[in-house]
């Protein structure tokens, strides 16, 4: 064989199916060796740093999944309780407006309710769409209504 | 063989052999995925299909490989996965640092530059691994990190021998030009 040893026949050497002639040739030939040598190592090295890290990650996996578990029981009832809270909250923070307004007026709850019932009955469309309706309205001349436009 | 195989019959405890081959299996979906959740994910679906499966394992190859062939499946669907691609692109892809752990320092004997250009050498097979086709990455991967054999390769991934060989032989070839001769 002359010469070095080629990429296929390095790649070869390593994977050990090597012909007698490429290991004649490793035999005598120290930088052929050098470099299967050297490649081989470091993919030991890969291999040991892939090991290393998947160990690592696995113990940081089930460690994680460790805490998880022991704090599982008490989550629920932390989530349930969070969310009664809020409810409570948005619920107090609803009422509080109409019976500080009850207090202030010393209206009749039965009589301020069916105002409001009115005012809702009396809306052309859902609260949300109002600004909307207030847009088209605007772009309208006094007196004309935007159902009488023609289509363009 | 291991010694659980060689006892291998159907009604030994699946439990076991979760026990025995989980690490190995989650190892190269980490390797290859680079994502611990993403190989807990396929580690948990190997096994899941697995005694799905279990009843109708034959033996024609070693439990090992026939896991592996699940896993190598199931890595290949995350890999399509065209969400999982987007966020492997966007993301800060963990640095080959992180991957290269003390496994070099702790060869006590060698001196500290001996270790940094092994350290140096390991992150240059990473970045030489990332850009080896799904494929090559595969079958480097199950050569290079889990010790297979070619056959057991070409069982596991359902290429022909020959296949298996181009795409080792392909691997080294890049692998060795990136990595180059050690100064």
């Amino acid at each position: 064989m002359n010469g070095h040893l080629d990429a296929d026949r390095i790649a070869r050497c390593i994977l050990g199916e090597a012909s007698a002639a490429e290991r004649a040739h490793l035999a005598r030939c120290a930088a052929c060796r050098l470099e299967v040598e050297e490649l081989g190592q470091t993919l030991r090295a890969f291999r040991g740093s892939v090991r290393d890290w998947s160990r690592s990650e696995l113990v940081a996996y089930e460690s994680g999944a460790e805490l998880a578990g022991r704090s599982a029981p008490g989550t629920p009832c932390c989530i349930a309780v969070t969310l009664l809270l809020c409810l409570m909250g948005i619920r107090i923070s609803l009422q509080q407006p109409s019976d500080r307004q009850l207090a202030r007026d010393g209206a009749d709850p039965d009589s301020v309710l069916l105002e409001r019932v009115r005012a809702d009955v009396a809306r052309r469309v859902p609260g949300g769409m109002e600004p909307l309706l207030n847009l088209v309205a605007s772009g309208v001349s006094p007196g004309e209504d935007a159902q009488d436009q023609p289509l363009p | 063989m291991s010694a659980f195989e060689d006892s291998f019959d159907h009604t030994l405890d699946f439990e076991r052999m979760v026990e025995l081959y989980r690490p190995r299996i989650f190892r190269f979906a980490l390797a290859s995925l680079a994502d611990r959740d993403a190989a807990e994910t396929v580690s948990q679906d190997c096994f899941l299909r697995a005694h799905g499966a279990y009843a109708s394992f034959r033996g024609d190859c070693s439990l090992q490989t026939w896991l592996m062939g699940i896993a190598v499946n199931l890595i290949r669907d995350q890999l399509r996965n065209r969400r999982l691609q987007f966020w492997n692109k966007t993301r800060n892809a963990p640095l080959p640092a992180d991957r290269v752990l003390l496994n070099c320092s702790r060869q006590a004997n060698d001196s500290p530059e001996s270790l940094a250009l092994l350290k140096q050498q390991v992150e240059a097979v990473w970045a030489a691994a990332e850009f080896l086709s799904a494929r090559q990455k595969t079958v480097f991967l199950l050569r290079f990190v889990e010790d297979m054999d070619i056959l057991e390769i070409a069982a596991a991934t359902g290429m022909k021998e020959g296949t298996v060989k181009k795409h080792l032989f392909r691997a080294l070839q890049a692998l060795r030009l990136r990595v180059g001769p050690k100064q």
